[in-house]
């Protein structure tokens, strides 16, 4: 028998391989970050099978363990490279009106989305992208209610404001 | 106007993402019919959420779900599971390749991307840091080539307005170094469809694309690579693209499309002479 959720979590990285992905995408604005990103999740998800608790969330699960790599590898080892100049350089790219063949305004909503800080748009990510709700959100990125609540805030009046420009 | 009150920003988002109960709810519903101000301030919040939802799940559509699904498949199955202790220092194929020398070009899976940027890279600005990229380096030219696999005549199909257009331009210039004015990369007589920015090992590059009413998508690239010498087009295939290329004053430039390659030769010199004019 095996003694863990092994299957479970490798099905379930399966099904949310996407999502892990644009929320990996939305954390670090770039894209061969986000597939090092999920790589990395899925790695340590499958280590950490046996961790998993059956009968809660497998896919909170998941977000949570992409979150904390983010968070305490992948982002910091960059502020330490040096790469924050090549973050400004992103964001300025971000603010440069790109549209998205198919969809001019959601590619202006998504280059807007790209250009609020960090905390904004994983809280964006998270309810409006994921449905989480505020408590999931705060769960999950380890703030309270009243934070994400501000920064939802914050986002739509940022939002709202590039699209009086 | 004077500044809008934002005291309440917080409490009318979570009024709008169904987050208050019933009580707040409703204690707000009755400050709304009193406070017009606060009735603009929700509608204005409101406005900035709308579209986000659906920009998200565009978003989600363009992963690479394919590469990633690869992924997940050459993980080991029958991983032991190893219990707690051990946990912390074992990390050896817990590869982030691209992460721990962010820069340095010479690992070999580390540094191929092509850098589209998120809003840059929605949907079709891919990153093609794949699995499989040969131990050699990738060239600009095959970086771009993988990426334009991904363009079409229906993602093109939308031109930008000329304010878009000229702001694309003014980007893609500025980090260029090169003057890039409409009018001047006029590649013939295909419709002008935008200039996007992306990086190569950290060189700009901008993608400029058009659509040949004959022969689709054509896109001409600039990257400023700093090479010293002098190159006159050269035509080649990569990735079943007709491909021209060539180098001058510091600067790659290719053509890329299905056009036969007599086509883009003719581009290429109309470019150049377009380039020599100054503008």
């Amino acid at each position: 028998m095996r003694p863990s959720g092994h299957d479970d979590v490798r099905d379930a990285l399966g099904d949310h391989l996407v999502s892990l992905w644009r929320f990996a995408l939305v954390l670090s604005r770039r894209r061969d970050t986000a597939e090092d990103l999920v790589q990395a999740t899925c790695v340590r998800a499958l280590e950490r099978a046996d961790q998993f608790q059956r009968g809660t969330r497998l896919d909170r699960w998941l977000f949570a363990i992409l979150h904390s790599i983010w968070l305490n590898e992948v982002r910091s080892r960059r502020v330490r490279a040096g790469a924050g100049t090549v973050d400004a350089e992103i964001a300025l790219v971000f603010d440069g009106g790109k549209a998205a063949e198919t969809n001019i305004l959601a590619g202006q909503v998504l280059a807007a989305i790209g250009a609020l800080p960090d905390g904004q748009r994983e809280a964006v990510l998270l309810v409006y992208g994921e449905g989480y709700s505020y408590r999931e959100a705060a769960a999950l990125l380890g703030v309270p209610v009243g934070t994400i609540m501000s920064r939802l805030a914050a986002a739509r009046e940022r939002l709202a404001s590039l699209k009086d420009e | 106007m004077a500044e809008p009150d934002t005291h309440d920003d917080a409490l009318l988002t979570a009024y709008l993402d169904g987050e208050l109960s019933a009580d707040e709810r409703r204690a707000l519903d009755d400050r709304l019919h009193e406070e017009p101000l606060l009735a603009a301030r929700l509608e204005r919040l409101r406005e900035g959420g709308e579209g986000v939802a659906p920009a998200l799940a565009m978003l989600a559509g363009s992963a690479p779900e394919a590469r990633l699904r690869a992924m997940l498949a050459g993980q080991p199955v029958d991983e032991p599971v190893v219990r707690a202790p051990v946990e912390k220092k074992r990390r050896p194929w817990f590869v982030l390749p691209g992460l721990a020398q962010p820069w340095r070009p010479a690992a070999a899976l580390a540094s191929l991307v092509l850098v589209a940027i998120l809003a840059g890279g929605i949907g079709y600005g891919l990153a093609l840091r794949q699995a499989e990229v040969p131990a050699e380096r990738e060239t600009w030219l095959q970086a771009v080539a993988e990426y334009w696999r991904f363009t079409t005549a229906e993602t093109l199909a939308l031109a930008p307005s000329p304010d878009l257009a000229a702001s694309q331009l003014q980007l893609a210039s500025t980090a260029l170094g090169l003057p890039l004015a409409p009018g001047t990369i006029t590649a013939g007589d295909a419709p002008f469809r935008g200039a996007q920015l992306y990086a190569f090992e950290g060189k700009p590059l901008v993608q400029i694309a058009y659509l040949d009413p004959d022969y689709g998508p054509i896109a001409f690239c600039i990257i400023r690579n700093g090479a010293s010498e002098n190159r006159a087009p050269i035509a080649t295939e990569i990735e079943g693209f007709s491909v021209v290329h060539w180098q001058e004053g510091g600067y790659g430039r290719m053509l890329i499309g299905r056009a036969p390659a007599r086509h883009l030769d003719a581009l290429a010199e109309r470019l150049k002479a377009e380039a020599g004019q100054g503008a």
